[in-house]
């Protein structure tokens, strides 16, 4: 499970020779991304009420079948119309991804947030225990909470949630550290603010620019992450259609047709740029030097 | 690029017959040569009498252990290290001759001490020995001289000697039984040279074995490759020689097209199983049990979802195993019946149930998939889940905590666990333990064939599980390998008569 | 500069036990154990018992966890429950596959992002930016396992070049080995190479916009000088950051690259080690991993108090 991204918080420089490029490629990411994480959305919004077969329907009749009218993007070993299982797949990948990476970033921020502006041996506590969940591969995690429970969504969400919060809680430390020595938080204190209002009302704004971006890019990597994990058995069940379950189950029958293969690879890929591109854009866009 | 499951099928039979055709004229065999067979997975350990993991036998059964007795390729039982036996007039004393001139591995002498430690271990059920059920009967095992035995029984037994084939029945040298595990030695024809976890097994050649001019081979690898995917594609890389486990329908498709494979496709004793809880609701109900079975189109599924490779079965038994009878047709496929009876029992609008899948298991997966859907068009609503074997062992099988699950009865003649209602079927009817005692106290082998038919039978009509299909045994090796087992009427890859030869 | 180290160290170690920890309590409380996954399903309860007991299960939790930390302390890690060998031994075995691997894919990584990444930073405004920055968002985008399995499905099955699986020990036959990594290593390698592209190209054009390269810059110093004298060497901070990154990626990529190609390594030994619960086996990977990564971490730390003097007195 790659991180997708170029690091945490890293901005892009400024000062360089501002050129028309530049500008339209910072448009350019933020755009793409938009447009390829929409149709994402939008076919998940629309497997919500409409697939032209139901899923799971299995037609023996049909199977391994390359696109055509009947299967625009053709069928799987079992006779299943694979636009259908894409359509609804995006809906697993978006809820697992959005789950997960929600989980990492309320608590990841909570406890960046309260470590870096309590300060002290809190924050020295705090880290530590995070440092603890990044030296915890995630995978043996999923592993763990697979046997205990079973394998399955709610898992899968849970390990990647629980292993993407040590990057949340960097960002929201270091986003929290380097507003709160400022004038206007002085000012609010001098005048008698409460600590608790002021982490919330004045200090948090500041990192919530950086979260976002985060955000964006840890939702690549929870797709990506989604696709490994089901690929290794750990993900949704059978019975429900996600990307990485229908690569695990294409696999076999590679030589006998690449398109139930192809299809959620490229989806895949699809939606891991698209968050990628949405995420570097929300960056160049947020950054105060280039804004 | 228009391929249909009907092609296949097509395709699937001409190249059968072309394979028929090309093995009749099979070469001489020759001396030496190696051969690399892929294996799914590891077991804890190499004693089949210490875990019943059915990986175990697969790789030491008859190449490196042996019993009495043994299988040959076919089924029969045939001398191993005994050379014949008799039965008291009683029925309560077998007496065994035995081989002599046996060597084991470690140089030691095989002889009646070694009988004799090794089965009364296995008649006692303290001692930790797999399946203390087998030998039950035995009550004690004497030496009369270095080369003969004796086991005295408490009662007559009509399976003692199919149980004495069994793997869990090969004999170790007297005194090392706890090595065995890590160290198996016997009197097969190849010693266990090397065990590297998570890699692969070495076998070579034993120059002392008892069987003239065999094994053919010099030595052979058996390599754990646990990914379907990958196992296939190293056989086709031309990495490795042979796989003869867990080959996937669709693979054995493309090995008949490969010109440099063959493939065969024999029986096996492979129950593929949906087992229903039978004591937890809807489940105890009868009629439940009987409208699932109806609502079940297991041709669909054997033609559809494994390309045509398996046999469907309405009991549990195999065609392999000799006291086999077809019972598929007690409930046919009849979705309108099911309902019926859904309705008669109380459920007209169905019910919903978890199905659990157990992970390592391919055929039994998509196999449950298919049965899933089903269920759904009479009005069952499954919610399928796949778990994890460790966790389906404890959880479902120890503990029999589940509604319904799948899994393959590979265990030869193991319709005696229906006699035990704390099997994880819960299934509780005192007439099968009564029919089980009259076949063990039968005195010929087609009275005890009756017997396991009766209750063959009785299961069926009770509806106790659904018995799908009975799994294949399919071959797929490079063309310059001969020799190796067509069937599994016990699992064994058995490398004894491997030969390469162009 | 020594109470930094130590410091660092000892919460170092401190992460490192608490992992340990966790994964103990999480064996425990996970259905199965050992003696019900080694004797399998026709097992009796006897059986099953005996078994139990012979493994040590039988013993108090926090007895057996002390009775283990005691061992590791002192260099035992104890025995595999399921394969009656000792723990270090095996993972000893797995390091011989999973660090060339890591390695190679780290090395790859590398080779191909830190000039492309330069390359970029320096092309910046030209066509050749956007170019390999798309590139490296695409690669960075498919995922390595489906990468492997389409390279096995053509260098191996279809062109017959290299090995579709399996591993050669190099003191079997060095030239084999080689070619049994070639694969995998780059399956792995690449995808890490389209990330750790676009973080030196970051660094680097982070670097390139300080003050100190305007001023060298205006100065007339040429433009190599300037990258490769000044620039280059405050980026090694970043670069160290993702060396570290990359190789603790790396770490977790290769389950699942293990398992494409079949590689008997350290990440499939835990899935093992899990599966059979074997729990000395489990605690001596996890304590392994998570000194690895730990370890790189502070090394990287070091590294950054060696580098920038300010970060030192912090």
């Amino acid at each position: 499970m790659s991180d997708a991204s170029d690091g945490p918080a890293v901005a892009p420089a400024a000062g360089a020779p501002r050129r028309r490029t530049r500008r339209v490629r910072r448009r350019y990411n933020l755009w793409l991304g938009a447009f390829l994480i929409g149709t994402i959305v939008a076919g998940a919004l629309l497997g919500l009420v409409w697939s032209p077969y139901p899923p799971n329907a299995i037609d023996f009749s049909a199977q391994l079948q390359p696109p055509s009218a009947a299967h625009p993007l053709g069928t799987d070993h079992f006779g299943r119309d694979l636009l259908s299982r894409l359509l609804f797949g995006a809906r697993s990948t978006l809820y697992v991804g959005f789950i997960a990476v929600g989980i990492a970033l309320v608590a990841g921020t909570l406890l960046g947030a309260v470590a870096g502006f309590v300060g002290g041996a809190v924050d020295e506590v705090v880290m530590r225990l995070v440092d603890v969940l990044y030296a915890f591969p995630a995978i043996l995690m999923a592993l763990l909470l697979a046997a205990v429970y079973k394998p399955g969504t709610l898992t899968a969400m849970a390990a990647i949630g629980i292993a993407t919060v040590p990057i949340f809680a960097r960002v929201a430390r270091a986003g929290v550290l380097a507003t709160k020595e400022s004038d206007f938080v002085e000012a609010a204190r001098a005048l008698g603010m409460g600590e608790g209002r002021l982490l919330w009302r004045h200090v948090m704004p500041g990192a919530v620019g950086p979260l976002v971006v985060q955000a964006s890019l840890s939702l690549a990597v929870a797709v990506l992450a989604e696709a490994a994990l089901s690929f290794l058995g750990l993900g949704t069940p059978p019975d429900v259609p996600s990307w990485g379950n229908m690569l695990r189950e294409a696999q076999g029958f590679l030589a006998m047709s690449p398109y139930p293969a192809l299809v959620p690879g490229l989806a895949i890929v699809w939606t891991v740029l698209g968050w990628s591109l949405l995420g570097d854009g929300l960056r160049d866009l947020l950054d105060p030097r280039t804004a | 690029m228009r391929k249909t499951a009907k092609a296949f099928k097509v395709a699937l039979a001409a190249l059968l017959l072309a394979a028929g055709v090309a093995a009749a004229q099979d070469p001489e065999p020759v001396s030496g040569g190696h051969v690399v067979v892929a294996i799914t997975a590891e077991p804890p350990g190499w004693d089949p009498s210490a875990s019943t993991s059915q990986e175990i036998p697969r790789v030491v059964y008859d190449n490196v252990l042996q019993g009495l007795v043994r299988f040959d390729r076919t089924g029969e039982i045939v001398p191993a290290l005994a050379t014949s036996w008799e039965t008291s007039e009683d029925g309560l004393t077998w007496t065994f001759h035995l081989r002599e001139g046996v060597r084991f591995h470690d140089g030691s002498d095989f002889d009646a001490e070694d009988v004799v430690e090794k089965f009364t271990r296995a008649a006692d059920p303290e001692s930790g020995h797999t399946n203390s059920q087998y030998y039950e009967a035995i009550e004690s095992v004497e030496a009369i001289d270095p080369l003969t035995v004796a086991f005295h029984l408490s009662r007559p037994s009509s399976s003692l000697l199919y149980n004495l084939a069994r793997p869990d029945s090969v004999i170790n040298p007297a005194g090392k039984a706890d090595t065995q595990r890590t160290q198996p030695i016997g009197t097969g024809a190849f010693r266990f040279a090397e065990y590297v976890p998570g890699s692969h097994v070495r076998l070579e050649r034993f120059e002392d074995y008892w069987e003239e001019g065999l094994p053919y081979l010099d030595s052979a690898e058996f390599r754990i490759i646990s990914d379907a995917n990958a196992r296939f594609a190293a056989l086709q890389a031309g990495d490795i020689d042979m796989i003869a486990v867990a080959l996937l329908p669709e693979q054995f498709q493309q090995v008949l097209a490969n010109p440099d494979l063959k493939g065969t496709q024999g029986s096996a004793t492979a129950e593929i199983t949906m087992a229903l809880n039978n004591a937890r609701e809807p489940l105890n109900d009868k009629r439940v049990r009987q409208a699932i079975t109806h609502a079940i189109d297991k041709n669909a599924i054997v033609q559809g979802a494994l390309f045509g490779l398996g046999t469907v079965i309405g009991t549990h038994m195999s065609p392999a195993e000799n006291y086999y009878i077809d019972l598929t047709d007690t409930y046919p496929y009849d979705p309108e019946r099911a309902k019926q009876l859904l309705a008669e029992a109380g459920y007209p609008n169905g019910f919903r149930v978890r199905f659990e899948l157990p992970e390592p298991y391919a055929i039994e997966r998509r196999t449950g998939e298919v049965i899933a859907q089903q269920l759904a068009q009479v009005g069952i609503e499954v919610e399928l889940s796949v778990v994890e074997w460790a966790t389906w062992l404890e959880r479902i099988f120890l503990g029999g905590d589940y509604d319904m699950t799948i899994i393959g009865h590979s265990e030869p003649r193991d319709i005696n666990v229906y006699a035990n209602p704390s099997y994880y079927y819960h299934y509780d009817n005192p007439r099968i333990a009564e029919l089980l005692a009259e076949a063990e106290a039968a005195r010929t082998q087609e009275e005890a064939t009756a017997k396991y038919q009766e209750i063959a039978r009785i299961i069926a009509e009770d509806a106790v599980n659904v018995w799908v299909l009975s799994a294949p045994y399919l071959v797929a090796a490079k063309q310059d390998v001969y020799g190796f087992w067509t069937d599994q009427p016990t699992p064994s890859i058995n490398l004894v008569r491997v030969y390469r030869a162009r | 500069m020594l109470a930094f180290v130590v410091r660092r160290f000892l919460t170092a170690l401190l992460s490192v036990l608490l992992a340990s920890v966790v994964v103990f309590g999480a064996l425990l409380a996970v259905p199965g154990d050992p003696a019900t996954v080694i004797l399998g399903m026709n097992a009796s309860p006897a059986a099953r018992e005996a078994l139990s007991r012979q493994l040590g299960l039988d013993r108090p939790p926090v007895e057996r966890y002390l009775a283990w930390l005691g061992g590791a302390v002192r260099g035992d890690l104890g025995e595999s429950l399921n394969y009656d060998r000792p723990v270090a031994g095996l993972i000893g075995e797995r390091l011989r596959v999973s660090v060339p691997l890591a390695v190679g894919a780290a090395l790859v990584a590398c080779l191909i992002a830190l000039p492309l990444g330069v390359f970029a930073a320096l092309r910046r405004g030209t066509f050749w930016d956007p170019l390999v920055t798309s590139l490296s968002q695409v690669g960075a985008a498919i995922p390595s396992f489906w990468l492997g399995l389409l390279f096995i499905l053509y260098f191996a099955v279809e062109l017959r070049w290299l090995p579709a699986s399996g591993f050669v020990p190099f003191g079997q036959d060095p030239v084999r080995w080689l070619r049994s990594l070639v694969l995998p290593v780059l399956a792995l390698g690449l995808g890490q190479a389209a990330v750790m592209t676009r973080m030196t190209r970051a660094a680097m054009l982070e670097v390139l916009s300080q003050d100190f390269v305007r001023t060298a810059r205006a100065k007339g110093v040429a433009q190599r000088g300037v990258v490769f004298k000044h620039a280059l060497r405050n980026a090694m901070v970043t670069i160290v950051t993702i060396l570290g990154i990359s190789l603790s990626n790396v770490f977790i990529g290769s389950i699942v690259i293990e398992q494409v190609f079949a590689l008997p390594g350290l990440g499939r030994l835990a899935l093992t080690a899990i599966g059979t619960r074997d729990f000395p086996l489990l605690q001596g990977e996890v304590l392994l991993y998570a000194a690895t990564i730990v370890g790189l971490g502070f090394l990287v730390d070091v590294s950054y108090g060696l580098l920038d003097p300010r970060i030192r007195y912090e």
